[in-house]
């Protein structure tokens, strides 16, 4: 019964943490506040999602700020010469390539994930702030006019840029947790030996999980640019740290092996809706990385009592 | 002997949530003695040994230490207290030299610095302590397990001056001659009044080495035998709460074609449809990679109809996910629906038939695999063979470190797969159940064939010792 429970523990600690601020200030259930924490957790959301992919596949992928970046320098490029759908499928396509980039250096050449992406990730940098001379992509006029509403319109009240992220979760979830590929990335990162002495290609399904999250960084990437209304090659600095956080505040094991995406959600749902509370009640913005730092160990230190518990 | 028991435990109680893991446990353990300790996997041992060893703490009953209550507040505690235990799974830190091992923590320093030649000496002469011949320079890393167990039971002793050497599982990796060494070690100990704890599956080891045994069943003291009171059948019926038949005897199985051939220096070794060729090799004799290179790539092998069990259940199953996922992950291509969904309703079906006919107990599928004792486990990685069409099985070890009736089951279960005309490699070290079981056997040493023998009038124990050099 109390292991049931504490399976729920991101939704309750964000049910609470949004009834305490909800009481605390009037102004976190404003109409205004809420799309602007809807607004803040979509673009995190789509990265954290494709994070889930690698970390229950027992990897790492640091690499995703820099790929943002370079989706959204991409996208923002091609959109001037070729249009909005060029664009955009460039900004997606530049992200799956990085992830294969990465999915090769972690089988092929068998390197830790954590060395193998931050070599990715200065190198995505580099390149970007290389071919954009460190200056934004905006065009003379500006980007198309569609980009444009698509990062500002809402469609029945919920902007375009969360509707991004809520479809993605319902084809995500499903290739996740109900298709067979899933119980093949659950398996691999469980156990990688057993799931290769299982007859899995335990290779191709690691590869895949960089490809995934390369994706989604692709597209977080696109929806950034389409937000700032220009693809900025500084942009998406620290999204790799906040998405692995997400991750593990949702309960994603390091070991790989274990996570939901709907926890996922959850746990940027918390460290946003942190950031806005703090925000609303005048807190000083340092404060608030004290805070978030804080929760991230805490569900880790929670995480490690569960398992202790468990045996 | 002395007045009181070096170490007395008195009705231990110990729940984990819904779980009684120990009703009432009591155990006396007398100053230069050797006690077994048996019990199937899930008896209680492991929860008697951490609460003895300060790990735990007991719901209730006490613990009394050369007489007097003793209440460990954890395991340095009870280090310091005296008593010792050599874990089944060795800790040392394999970078650093063996007098870094023995002494670990405890380095002779001055000024914060480490002495080297005082601890070259104090290190040494730990070891000879125990007339063990290891040069303390050499690396913790380049010892095989054998003396990597010694240096650990060195350092066991060495540090508290240990009365109480606690051992768990200590002869599951060893080869029989070090067995031997091992326990012409624990006799000297015996002999400095030193009072042992003995946990072994292998009950012909705790007839030869102790002088008492007791045997937990579910949390209790089911039996108590003084050395002479009782032999191997006795303790497998009280661990297991029933009589337990002869082990299967191969007969009237007959042979087919040859389905898999495993070449190796000397010969090959080939398994036949509706037979049971044995390997028996002692550890390091080349059987475990003979059977896995015949598994390789695993992928093509699957779908060949080749299935495998590695000699640990580490390397096969999956502990996070669940016991049915576990099963059906090598049909994964069989359990896919349209657009690659995984057709759940499928895999529970054939997933619920198996685990009725191998009594997997708790009989959950949903369960995490981790959740399940060490037999049960083994059953899991069994099913996955057992499900579609598999005609040969290449077994590594699979009855090594699981409690007796696991043990059956397995037997039972690969008789049974041969009798259906399934054909089986089958690797032990335990020579005694490949001459009950097997057909043929090939023996196995420095990766080379030594010998094949069918059944007949030279199928013997001795025979096959000769082969295998041991």
């Amino acid at each position: 019964m109390t292991n049931r429970i504490l399976e729920q523990t991101p939704f309750l600690v964000l049910a609470a943490l949004c009834l305490g601020t909800a009481l605390l200030t009037d102004r976190f259930l404003s109409p205004v506040n809420i799309g602007n924490v809807m607004l803040q957790a979509s673009v995190m959301a789509v990265v954290a999602m494709g994070m889930t992919f690698v970390i229950i596949s027992g990897g790492f992928d640091i690499s995703v700020g820099s790929t943002v970046a370079a989706a959204g320098c991409t996208a923002a490029a091609v959109m001037l010469e070729w249009g909005t759908g060029a664009g955009a499928l460039a900004g997606i396509a530049v992200g799956c390539l990085v992830g294969a980039l990465n999915g090769l250096l972690v089988t092929k050449l068998d390197l830790n994930p954590f060395i193998a992406t931050l070599g990715t990730m200065v190198v995505v940098r580099g390149f970007t702030l290389l071919l954009t001379g460190g200056r934004p992509i905006t065009g003379e006029e500006g980007l198309p006019d569609d980009f444009i509403l698509y990062g500002r319109d809402r469609f029945v009240g919920v902007p375009w840029l969360t509707w991004t992220p809520i479809l993605l979760f319902v084809g995500l979830w499903w290739v996740l947790h109900m298709s067979s590929y899933g119980k093949r990335l659950f398996a691999t990162g469980g156990n990688r030996e057993a799931a290769y002495l299982a007859g899995i290609n335990t290779d191709r399904v690691r590869a895949s999980a960089y490809i995934w999250c390369g994706a989604m960084a692709g597209v977080a990437g696109v929806m950034l640019a389409a937000r700032l209304q220009s693809g900025q090659p500084t942009s998406g600095e620290f999204y790799e740290l906040m998405a692995i956080a997400a991750a593990v505040v949702g309960g994603a094991s390091l070991y790989g092996g274990e996570g939901r995406l709907e926890k996922t959600i959850a746990g940027v749902l918390i460290i946003v809706v942190l950031g806005n509370a703090l925000n609303l009640m005048n807190v000083d913005s340092y404060w608030q990385r004290i805070a978030i730092g804080t929760v991230i160990v805490a569900a880790a230190a929670a995480d490690r009592w569960r398992r202790g518990r468990g045996n | 002997m002395a007045s009181s028991p070096a170490l007395e435990a008195r009705d231990l109680q110990k729940a984990f949530g819904r779980t009684q893991a120990l009703r009432g446990v009591s155990l006396r353990l007398w100053a230069g003695q050797a006690h077994g300790l048996v019990g199937e996997n899930g008896a209680g041992k492991s929860s008697l040994l951490k609460i003895i060893t300060g790990i735990y703490r007991a719901d209730s009953g006490e613990i009394l230490l050369h007489g007097e209550l003793f209440a460990p507040r954890g395991p340095m505690a009870a280090r310091q207290a005296g008593i010792a235990l050599v874990p089944q799974e060795l800790q040392v830190v394999r970078g650093m030299s063996v007098a870094d091992n023995v002494l670990l923590g405890r380095w002779p320093a001055r000024a914060g610095t480490v002495r080297p030649r005082a601890l070259l000496a104090e290190a040494s002469q730990a070891l000879a302590r125990l007339g063990l011949e290891i040069d303390p320079r050499r690396r913790m890393s380049s010892l095989s397990f054998a003396e990597a167990q010694a240096v650990v039971l060195a350092r066991e002793l060495a540090a508290g001056q240990a009365r109480i050497l606690i051992l768990d599982e200590p002869t599951a990796s060893l080869e029989r001659a070090e067995v031997d060494r091992l326990f012409s070690l624990l006799e000297r100990m015996r002999g400095q009044g030193v009072a042992v704890l003995f946990v072994s599956h292998r009950l012909d080891e705790i007839r030869v080495l102790c002088d008492e045994v007791t045997v937990l069943r579910d949390g209790s003291v089911v039996a108590h035998h003084a050395r002479g009171g009782f032999d191997e059948a006795e303790l497998a019926r009280d661990m297991t709460g029933r009589e337990m038949g002869a082990l299967h005897a191969a007969s009237g199985r007959p042979a087919g074609p040859t389905t898999i051939s495993l070449p190796a220096p000397g010969g090959a070794v080939r398994a036949h449809a509706g037979r049971v060729t044995g390997l028996a090799g002692l550890l390091g004799a080349g059987t475990g990679p003979l059977l896995r290179r015949g598994f390789s790539p695993p992928g093509k092998s699957i779908a060949a109809g080749i299935g495998y069990v590695p000699s640990e259940r580490g390397r096969a199953l999956i502990p996070t996910l669940s016991v049915r996922d576990n099963i059906v992950l090598p049909h994964l291509d069989a359990m896919t629906a349209a657009l690659g969904r995984f057709d759940a309703r499928a895999a529970d079906a054939s997933v619920a038939e198996l685990i009725r006919r191998l009594d997997v107990r708790p009989p959950d599928p949903s369960l995490p695999a981790r959740a399940l004792s060490g037999g049960n486990q083994q059953k899991i990685i069994f099913a996955r063979w057992l499900m579609g069409k598999f005609h040969t099985l290449l077994l590594d070890e699979p009855t090594h470190g699981i409690d007796v009736a696991a043990k059956r089951a397995v037997l039972g279960l690969v008789d049974e797969f041969a009798r259906k005309g399934g054909a089986v490699v089958f690797a032990s070290a335990e020579l005694h159940e490949l001459l009950a079981l097997a057909d043929e056997i090939v023996a196995m040493r420095d990766g080379a064939i030594q010998a094949n023998m069918t059944r007949g009038p030279d199928f013997t124990e001795a025979r096959l010792r000769g082969a295998l050099g041991g």
